[in-house]
């Protein structure tokens, strides 16, 4: 670096990009007792403004609209028929003891109705839910009216009609091939599952496996469904999850829905999840569907029952 | 594929002849070169700005022009014969010096300027710097603008320091993330010495890797950077550390509540080779139930070493090291902790070899970061990225026009593992390359314009080859007596392959994963337009207003969902940014101050598979949680005998977030009839239009007080000061799922003591 002949550099200078350097004018026009008061009276008073007015925060939006959430469906083959319903709450926990509603169910064409009877089933995690049921006949093609009744006032209701009885479901099987389960006389199909009935051995305690098909149904116009049924899978995957057991029963499920029945297979997760997605619920949110179902032994076309045991190593 | 690596191959010949072989001047064998390195005496550091004039002593012409940021000028094409040279910048002793050249001779001549009467009575002169000069996105900063703001601690903060920019959206005081002009953290480039670093900033929002201590210079672009900057959309921190003492050996020792610091610097060979190093760890965690209300289970530390060697002739080496940890939890009470750790080791040169008419600037890095998120001591979601990057930048002039051009190379090694909260991707590992290179003119246009068009050039492995032009227009149309103004236009392509993906449904969200495009071969790209005034308003006021423009495309953005669940789907968003910032600064002794405002608006359009039955239109607009639509800053400082006090004061509107209505559980029916009695449900969040509401505006008064105290060999420095001065509870976040209120810091005494070395 060379350190050469050196001078007092000019007090004030301004630099032009291209290095030329003129002179300022010597005269400032803007004093330092004015800037400096301006600055300070600026801040001052932009601090003591925001300082003095608090601003409410308001997170939660105010809930005129959904007022209960209703779930299940009304099976005509079913005994008893189950209703959640639940008040919409403020926040996620659930508070305890949250007011049990008025749910009354109602045959819209006889105009008879019922009032359900609640029930507070218990989950894991110390998480309950009001359930509703009741022994109310329900009838294919038919329409029933739901109303809930909360003690503020508030209302929500919903309404589903019931499909036609379909006949039994018929299987066509080949060896070495998937089972091939023939639905005949449903437009919507709402459910189909293997459900397998397994008894502990030593204690005896029953418990069941259901494992879904309905997303590996195929529609054929204009009334009948085919799903392909792998019964390999459902034994390998209980062979590797239980031992000491034995598979004393094999059921298909299947069921038909109304036709209100939304396409819920063609839709994911977060279009379901919508509040309007495919609510059914008017001043609420949630669904309630009509359905026929019927249980009856998985033999499939060959004569197999798929029963067996497993045994502990 | 064959026909793709010859074209890749075609481009890479093309640009290693750009470099090698650049237009040969036929007039040089006629004429003579004068360059050199401008450096301040008292640090060895590069003079940027510093003037350069030379006179033919034979006609009494007269050239000029400024040196760069590397302190670097070079006159070509000068007649043979005697010029008088002159080398001068406030603050400093004006060099002069008589020169004889011949033809086709290139004459190094490199000064350190040594400090003038003005500079050592500290009078501060910062030419290049302060909070008003804007110059097309661009602003340097230096140690002395970055000291000034009020930071709890020893020693000024460059973290402290960038929130006070306009165009700047800090969430709170604690997550480490900042949005620059509408552009999420994971589109900012910071680079130390020239190697990349993801995460620097520390977890407590007024800390970084970058002490006032062991910075040199920065230059900040908030947009509009030059093509030597590629490879990410938003914003380049581009930070210059200091050099060690060459000459003796020094040291300083800090200590506040929040952190202790302890930095230490001399020669290793006199004159020629010498060292700094720094360690700094957070001391809050431990002293925060002592002064504040409630606990603050934050760490971070850093440690930083560099060696820097100075050759015999215009020659300038470095190496660094620096690691740094962060741990800690957003929500005090409960929540997740989140941790970060990088890894940088780099080396740089830059040589202007005698003879030669080029200027290397040569670096080399190696930078990895990891990110993680866990509950205790385990992980749920991590994220690692190993980056390799080797760069030759080059500087030369032809005629007037100054050429800056270069190549690099970049290697990253990605692996994460995010699969508790995003359905797609989970986790990957996967390598990518890229090379490339550009090029930049500065074109003179008479004596008040010039024009910077420029281009990067870039090829991956595994995309396409793309091409970022960028233009970049300056006019002065008034210099001196009727006040220093200048008008800056500019205009570019930016693109990012790297993708940092985080979760957008939670703005404090400190975790980021960083992937390859998730969706493959939508590279995130943004056009930026910028129109800026910068004018002197004597010789002490400074003002400037930019408005920006921004047009992005192909953003990761979490999906809209109703599900109260942790996991999500990503989609892709379109969007544009727009926005002004104003500045206006006063300095002169014994006062300063500045007073900025910026206003921004980013809204992002994204289509989504439920948006045409949530909405009844596919397509949806809407601004994103980092959305700040109005900001001021200011800050006033006395300075009187030996006390020094500070006052900053910031406001920030409210950020957008979604407000919930009510949550129940659902049943999705898709797969099978639910049975009531057995499953509970999923637990949904019902509502509304997201990001319809805004948090409240965050405002907040912090206050300072220094004083001296000098001793024969020593400085001591004792200051108190306070965070959040008037106690306004401040918002950090919300959780809509608890309904519980996070806050930042309330008020919040300090004091620090630092001991310095004279």
């Amino acid at each position: 670096m060379n350190l050469g002949v050196r001078r007092q550099n000019e007090k004030v200078k301004s630099e032009k990009k291209d290095g030329t350097s003129v002179p300022l004018a010597p005269a400032d026009p803007y004093s330092d007792l004015s800037v400096s008061i301006l600055f300070t009276f600026s801040f001052c008073l932009l601090t003591l403004a925001f300082s003095a007015c608090g601003e409410s925060f308001q997170p939660v939006q105010e809930n005129n609209r959904y007022f209960f959430s209703i779930n299940g469906v009304l099976d005509a083959s079913a005994d008893t028929q189950w209703v959640r319903v639940m008040p919409v709450r403020e926040s996620l926990n659930l508070e305890p003891n949250l007011q049990v509603p008025e749910v009354t169910l109602r045959h819209e064409q006889s105009g008879q109705s019922v009032t359900m009877r609640d029930s507070v089933v218990q989950y894991s995690g110390g998480r309950y839910a009001y359930n509703f049921w009741t022994t109310m006949p329900i009838e294919p093609e038919q329409t029933y009216h739901l109303t809930v009744k909360g003690a503020d006032g508030r209302d929500s209701s919903t309404e589903t009609t019931l499909p036609k009885d379909f006949p039994l479901p018929a299987f066509s099987t080949h060896e070495f091939e998937q089972d091939i389960l023939l639905v005949p006389g449903v437009e919507k199909l709402a459910d189909v599952q293997v459900i397998y009935r397994i008894r502990i051995e030593g204690s005896g305690t029953l418990f069941e496996t259901a494992f879904p098909y309905l997303q590996k149904s195929i529609f054929n116009p204009p009334s009948q469904y085919r799903v392909a049924i792998d019964p390999a899978a459902p034994q390998a995957s209980i062979r590797e999850t239980y031992c000491g057991i034995t598979v004393i029963e094999r059921n298909l499920f299947v069921a038909s829905g109304g036709p209100d029945w939304p396409e819920f297979v063609s839709l994911d997760r977060h279009t379901i999840a919508l509040p309007d997605g495919v609510s059914n619920v008017e001043n609420g949110v949630g669904f309630l569907g009509g359905i026929i179902s019927k249980t009856f032994p998985y033999i499939n076309a060959l004569g197999e029952e798929g029963l067996f045991a497993v045994s502990c190593p | 594929m064959m026909k793709n690596r010859t074209k890749t191959l075609l481009i890479l010949l093309s640009i290693g002849g750009l470099c090698m072989a650049f237009p040969v001047d036929e007039a040089a064998a006629q004429t003579a070169t004068v360059q050199g390195i401008i450096t301040d005496h008292s640090d060895d550091q590069p003079l940027e700005g510093a003037n350069i004039t030379l006179q033919n002593q034979s006609d009494e012409r007269v050239r000029g022009m400024a040196a760069d940021d590397n302190g670097f000028y070079q006159f070509t094409n000068l007649q043979p014969g005697t010029w008088f040279l002159q080398i001068s910048f406030i603050g400093y002793l004006t060099y002069e010096d008589t020169l004889n050249v011949r033809a086709g001779e290139t004459q190094t001549v490199s000064v350190s300027l040594e400090p003038g009467e003005e500079r050592l009575g500290e009078v501060i002169v910062s030419p290049t710097g302060g909070a008003a000069r804007l110059e097309a996105g661009r602003q340097r900063i230096t140690p002395v603008e970055i000291q000034r703001i009020p930071t709890p601690a020893g020693s000024g903060d460059l973290a402290s320091y960038i929130q006070t920019l306009p165009g700047v959206v800090a969430l709170g005081d604690r997550g480490g993330q900042f949005y620059i002009r509408g552009g999420t953290p994971s589109q900012n480039m910071v680079l130390v010495d020239g190697t990349m670093i993801f995460r620097p900033f520390h977890m407590l929002g007024f800390f970084s890797v970058f002490p006032s201590s062991l910075v040199s210079e920065v230059d900040f672009y908030a947009g509009g950077f030059s093509p030597r900057y590629s490879g990410r959309l938003s914003s380049v921190l581009d930070v210059k550390m200091r050099d060690g003492d060459r000459q003796r050996a020094g040291g300083a020792a800090s200590i506040s509540p929040f952190a202790g610091e302890v930095f230490v610097e001399g020669p290793l060979k006199k004159d020629r080779t010498s060292m700094i190093a720094s360690f700094r760890q957070s001391l809050i965690e431990t002293t925060s139930p002592l002064f504040l209300s409630e606990e603050q289970p934050v760490r971070f530390e850093s440690q930083y070493i560099k060696a820097s060697h100075f050759g015999t002739e215009d020659t300038r080496c470095s190496s660094m090291l620096l690691r740094t940890y962060d741990r800690g939890q957003l929500d005090y009470e409960i929540g997740e902790t989140f941790k970060w750790t990088n890894i940088l080791f780099g080396g740089r040169c830059i040589i202007l070899p005698p003879g030669s008419n080029l200027l290397f600037d040569m670096n080399a890095g190696l930078s990895h970061v990891s990110n993680e998120v866990g509950s205790g001591n385990e992980s749920n979601r991590f994220s690692k990225v190993t980056q390799f990057n080797l760069d030759l930048n080059l500087t030369r002039y032809i005629r007037q026009t100054r050429f800056n051009y270069g190549l690099f190379v970049l290697i990253k090694s990605l692996n994460y593992e995010i699969s508790d909260r995003f359905f797609i991707p989970q986790s990957d590992h996967d390598h990518l390359f890229s090379g490339g290179g550009y090029l930049e003119a500065i074109v003179p246009l008479g004596q008040q314009v010039r024009v910077y068009p420029g281009m990067v050039l870039t090829m991956y492995r595994e995309y396409k080859s793309s091409v970022e032009p960028r233009l970049r227009i300056s006019w002065q149309p008034s210099i001196g007596d009727q006040g220093d103004s200048e008008v800056n236009l500019a205009f570019g392509r930016y693109l990012q392959s790297l993708v940092g993906v985080s979760d957008t449904r939670d703005a404090s969200s400190a975790f980021t994963a960083w992937m390859a495009e998730p969706f493959g071969g939508s590279r995130m790209e943004a056009w930026h337009a910028l129109l800026g005034w910068r004018q002197v308003l004597g010789s002490r006021l400074n003002f400037s207003i930019e408005g920006y423009h921004k047009w992005l495309r192909n953003l990761p953005v979490t999906v809209w969902s109703t599900l109260a669940e942790f996991t999500t789907d990503l989609s892709l968003a379109n969007g544009q940014v727009y926005g002004a910032d104003v500045r206006l600064e006063y300095n002169h002794r014994p006062v300063y101050g500045f007073i900025g405002y910026g206003y921004s608006n980013t809204e992002y359009e994204s289509a989504q598979d439920h948006f045409s039955l949530w909405f009844g239109e596919p397509v949806q607009r809407y601004h994103p949680p980092h959305d700040r639509r109005h900001q001021v800053n200011g800050l006033i400082s006395f300075h009187f005998g030996k006390f020094t006090t500070s006052l900053r004061w910031e406001l920030g509107t409210g950020l957008p977030f979604t407000r919930p209505i009510g949550f129940d559980e659902i049943f999705f029916y898709n797969e099978r009839l639910p049975h009531l009695n057995r499953e509970f449900g999923t637990t949904r969040v019902i509502l509304e239009k997201p990001y319809q509401g805004r948090t409240p505006a965050y405002h907040r008064l912090d206050i300072s007080l220094a004083r001296e105290f000098d001793f024969s060999s020593a400085r001591m420095a004792l200051q108190v000061g306070a965070i959040n001065l008037y106690d306004h509870t401040n918002l950090f976040y919300y959780d809509v799922y608890t309904h519980r209120r996070i806050n930042q810091l309330p008020f919040a005494p300090y004091f620090s003591l630092k001991l310095e070395t004279k």
